[in-house]
């Protein structure tokens, strides 16, 4: 039974804060500080998951970070991480994930029977046929494998996400992170800290000799100066020119360093061996953590089976806390100095010499004894015992480093992988590059600190290369059993037999062999078993482990929830000058591309309002605002010869004050933006583009004028120009009386362009036909708008004139077959596929995209056609519905509406050839079931436009 | 974050930049086909010229890229 030590200063838990909750209707009692899983070790439970293949009965093995078995359900949230996530009442009721009825009687533990027959790729192979079985398997295999059930009712928390910026970031808050951090307490540089743990020191705390007064200087030191020190965040990635992911409890922080210093550290590994995964198998960190950090001694009775200094001396360590240590097994390649020999025997531990171990026994799901051998003697011992501590050696935790350009290299001598060349402004310390020596890692972060130093100063960088790295680290603790299950990688249940059988079948390099056994792919990445299998590798290949190579760690070094990379929700909006009148019109104002626009007035979007502002526009005078259009004017020698480049048309037809509808594309011929063009002069343009593309519009214009080198200017009038349309057969009525110039056909015709007061604001005036009637777009200085509008609504009292919004407009347009790109486009739409070859002028020497046009020409694959049909049941056609030709896919609907002055359904289909010359076209609708519609010409209404022409 | 020079008004991050694609082959002096211009440009990593787009400042500017670490060599007005 576990128990806590008496009470020491240096502990992480607040005794006298007690913290209550749950784990599988037992109730747990933790103090503040307490991680989950220490809370729970405390409170005597051993078995704290199920593994994700067997169900097997798992507990803590590093408690750092990588205790992939020991992942938890609230009924808020899931995969919660027990080994770093702080104990809290506000997780109610905990149960450990992926098992049927609780942790210690998961009902599908069976699957451990049938282990031998589920090798590696036993699915890949054994369901792959037959294919319409799959989906059966697939539901079965996936109640049974797998992680924790997503919870649809969660509560919503959304994380702020912070950039901060820093000249020096160390990541690493042990010995050399903070040794580092010190020799910047006095300086001028803004230095960010950030470590994993609740309290700076990292392990330095576990060594037997006590450099507790050296390091807790440099923690004051640290915490003292203007050094920012972030506890409990994660660094999680490293991205382009020194940019680190933090996630913390609040939310995720992007840090732009100018330089980092890395002092990551290193993953203690653990040795395989038969039953190596039994609860009770952990590594010596870990205990040294509960013992050191939340005073708990797991054990009553342990073994340690040890291969390193380090390991030794920590152990001693922990038996002068109080653990319960009563035996150390020393594996061949280690012997400890006859001092530290004298001195564990004298603590009363046995110390036995060149062990080879052999397996470990279980009852009920927990560790009972430990069988070995040793060099000398064949016959095997069994020692009884509740705990195993493993101290076999280390990885480093490199994968900051080579994310960040780092390329390492692995040491024979020290059976371990070193930074070997590392990018300007990355600097490494401490055990990360093989420095364990407490002395040492203090003055290795140090040397990098000075390192970093001089490179801000851009004096010549000095290397801490003369610090040694030593050997902590067992070559090949690796034993294998006649009988298996000897466990590789506790996440996904991989024993040694799986490896060999995956090598066998001829996935020998470790990449490949990684894909296909799914090693180093679980929730830990890897921490704990991409080196043991990067050496079995080596041993089948008989390679040196050098050249087996390493696989790549991509970011995130540790999972992170999806919640904190979304962040807050913050989204750019631009509002019109009539913003707040829309407002006050009780407009349903709708999110179109970054701009604010009314949808309809008065309410709602409903049918029935759209229909009374169509109705004003056909019958008497609406006004809309289109201050979203974007609005350029360019002028200068070069202008026409820009437009002429940038646009398919030819503009030497367009005369003085006249406008015309242009259209863009890219470079592959595809329709990108449309607008209107207004020549003012030779060489002077106003041109309008789509709401959402007036600012690619006019990149694009600057692109083409530094290319060509052209003497133009262009300006970009988007935000200080308002705009509106006056449309419907009274709108000459209304703009007359208030306006300075002609508006009768012969002096102000169809697509002309003038310059006049309107409401004594000079503006300038566009007779357009968007929505087929008679129309007046004009444009004014965006703060006049609101007085214009509002003049314009008071000459038009006595035509009933009424603002409308987009929907109507919609619907408008549509009638008349006008396009909306995007909508009726897509991205690979072309001018001829929906009839604006009339705008293509390939007799144009070179404009943009005129090879592509030119070849796209003689090879239309699909049209835009117009449909129509009278029978009510199209109201249910939606945009996007297919149409279809017996089942096959022929194309699909981009606009639909109910046309109220044709009283028929009436809309747009893409319709690939040759389906487009039928005159039927049959649409699919959401259910299932399918409508025949004609193909009609698009211009519906008042094809002749006489109305708009007028 | 990565950070650009920009020759008027200093350094700026990178993320007010838009990248508009190799200067050679520009498009105006390519002849051929769509396809090819659009999908067979030489991706190998090499050093060369390239557009960038400052949108606050609406400004093109030319600039020396070495695409294996990208690093900005140099950048210049048109």
């Amino acid at each position: 039974m576990a128990r806590r030590l008496p009470v020491k200063d240096t502990e992480w838990i607040v005794r006298s804060n007690r913290i209550v909750f749950r784990f599988e209707s037992k109730e747990i009692i933790a103090f503040e500080g307490d991680s989950i899983t220490s809370a729970l070790i405390a409170n005597g439970q051993k078995i704290l998951g199920r593994s994700f293949k067997y169900h097997r009965p798992r507990g803590f093995v590093s408690l750092a970070n990588h205790d992939a078995n020991v992942l938890l359900q609230s009924e808020d949230r899931t995969n919660i991480r027990g080994d770093v996530s702080l104990a809290n009442e506000s997780y109610g009721s905990l149960k450990a994930i992926n098992t049927i009825g609780g942790v210690r009687n998961d009902v599908t533990r069976i699957l451990g029977i049938f282990a031998p027959i589920l090798p590696v790729g036993f699915y890949y192979k054994a369901f792959f046929k037959p294919a319409f079985l799959w989906p059966y398997w697939e539901k079965l295999i996936r109640n049974l494998a797998g992680l924790g059930q997503v919870r649809t009712k969660y509560t919503k928390k959304r994380y702020p996400s912070k950039t901060l910026f820093c000249d020096i970031l160390i990541i690493g808050g042990g010995a050399s992170g903070t040794a580092a951090a010190a020799y910047f307490s006095k300086s001028k540089y803004q230095v960010i800290i950030v470590d994993e743990n609740l309290k700076l020191g990292g392990c330095s705390d576990f060594e037997l000799e006590d450099h507790s007064d050296k390091i807790q200087s440099n923690i004051r030191e640290t915490t003292s100066s203007n050094i920012t020190c972030l506890n409990q965040h994660f660094a999680s990635g490293y991205y382009d020119d020194k940019s680190v992911i933090l996630e913390g409890p609040n939310g995720c922080k992007l840090v732009s360093a100018k330089a980092i210093i890395i002092c990551t550290g290193a993953y203690e590994q653990p040795a395989v061996f038969r039953n190596n995964d039994l609860p009770g198998i952990v590594l010596g960190s870990a205990v040294a953590r509960l013992a050191h950090r939340y005073s708990i001694d797991p054990f009553e009775r342990s073994v340690a089976m040890v291969a390193n200094d380090i390991g030794f001396k920590r152990l001693l360590k922990l038996k002068a806390t109080g653990v319960n240590i009563n035996c150390i097994l020393q594996l061949p390649s280690f012997e400890a100095s006859e001092t530290q020999r004298k001195h564990a025997e004298s603590m009363g531990i046995e110390v036995v010499s060149n062990v080879i171990p052999s397996e470990a026994k279980g009852k009920d799901g927990c560790l009972t004894s430990f069988v070995y051998r040793t060099v000398n003697d064949p016959s095997p011992k069994e020692i009884t015992c509740d705990g195993l501590i493993m101290s076999v050696g280390w990885s480093p935790a490199s994968n900051l480093l080579v994310q960040a350009g780092g390329k390492l290299k692995y040491i024979e001598k020290i059976n371990q992988l070193v930074p070997n060349e590392l990018p300007s402004g990355i600097f490494a310390a401490g055990t990360v590059r093989g420095v364990y020596d407490l002395t040492n890692r203090l003055e290795d972060g140090k040397l990098a600190a000075a390192a970093c130093e001089a490179h801000l100063e851009n004096q010549i960088v000095p290397n801490n290369d003369q610090v040694a790295y030593e050997n902590q680290s067992h070559p090949y603790p690796i034993f294998p059993h006649s009988k298996g299950n000897e466990f590789v990688d506790f996440d996904e249940d991989l024993k040694i037999k799986d490896l060999i059988t995956g090598m066998k079948e001829g996935f020998d390099s470790i990449e490949l062999l990684k894909r296909y056994s799914t090693i180093g792919m679980g929730p830990s990445q890897g921490k704990l078993s991409n080196l043991n299998g990067i050496r079995i590798v080596a041993e089948f290949n008989d390679l040196p482990i050098g050249n087996v190579g390493t696989v790549t760690p991509r970011p995130f070094v540790y999972p992170v929830p999806i919640g904190k990379l979304a962040g807050r929700r913050i989204r750019r909006e631009r509002r019109t000058s009539l913003d707040s009148y829309h407002q006050g019109q009780m407009a349903d104002i709708k999110e179109n591309g970054i701009w604010r626009r009314p949808m309809v007035y008065g309410g709602m979007v409903s049918r029935e309002l759209i229909a009374k502002e169509y109705s004003t526009v056909r019958n008497e005078v609406g006004i809309i605002d289109v201050s979203t259009l974007g609005k350029i004017e360019l002028f200068g020698p070069d202008a026409t010869q820009l437009l002429e480049y940038a646009y398919t048309c030819k503009f030497d037809k367009l005369k003085l004050q006249m406008t015309r509808y242009i259209f863009m594309v890219d470079a592959g011929g595809t329709l990108v933006d449309d607008g209107v063009a207004a020549r003012i002069g030779d060489n002077h343009f106003y041109i309008t583009a789509t709401s959402s593309h007036s600012q690619t519009v006019v990149r694009q214009l600057e692109l083409f004028k530094a290319q060509l080198k052209l003497d133009v200017t262009i300006w970009d009038h988007t935000g200080q120009v308002g705009a509106l349309n006056l449309a419907g057969p009274l709108s000459k009525n209304v703009l007359e009386q208030v306006t300075n110039i002609a508006l009768n056909a012969e002096e102000f015709p169809y697509l002309a362009y003038r310059e006049a007061s309107v409401c004594g604001v000079e503006s300038r005036i566009m007779r357009v036909g968007f929505v087929g009637e008679l129309g007046y777009e004009i444009h004014m200085p965006t703060n006049s708008l609101i007085n214009v509008w509002n003049g314009l609504l008071e000459a038009g009292r006595s035509s009933q004139i009424k603002p409308f919004g987009v929907e109507a407009q919609r619907l408008l347009r549509l009638e008349k077959g006008h396009l909306i790109f995007g909508q009726d486009t897509d991205g690979n739409t072309n001018p001829f596929e929906v009839n604006l070859g009339w705008g293509v002028s390939l007799k144009k020497d070179r404009f943009y995209g005129r090879n592509s046009l030119k070849n796209l020409k003689e090879n239309v694959t699909r049209k835009l056609v117009g449909f129509e049909m009278n029978d009510l049941r199209g109201l249910e056609i939606k945009e996007n519905n297919l149409t279809v030709v017996n089942n096959d896919i022929t194309g699909r609907v981009t606009s639909v509406n109910f046309s109220p002055t044709l009283k028929k359904i009436i809309g747009l289909a893409m319709v690939d050839n040759p389906f487009y010359q039928n005159e039927i076209v049959q649409i699919r609708l959401d259910d299932g079931s399918t409508l025949d519609a004609s193909i009609v010409s698009s211009n519906f209404y008042d094809p002749e436009n006489e109305r708009q022409n007028a | 974050m990565k950070y650009l020079n920009c020759p008027n008004i200093g350094e700026r991050p990178i993320s007010e930049f838009i990248y508009g694609g190799a200067i050679d082959p520009e498009p105006a002096n390519f002849e051929g086909s769509a396809g090819k211009w659009a999908y067979h440009q030489d991706s190998r990593p090499l050093t060369r010229m390239e557009w960038w787009y400052h949108q606050p400042s609406q400004q093109w500017f030319r600039v020396n890229r070495e695409t294996e670490t990208n690093t900005i060599l140099s950048i210049k007005e048109q």
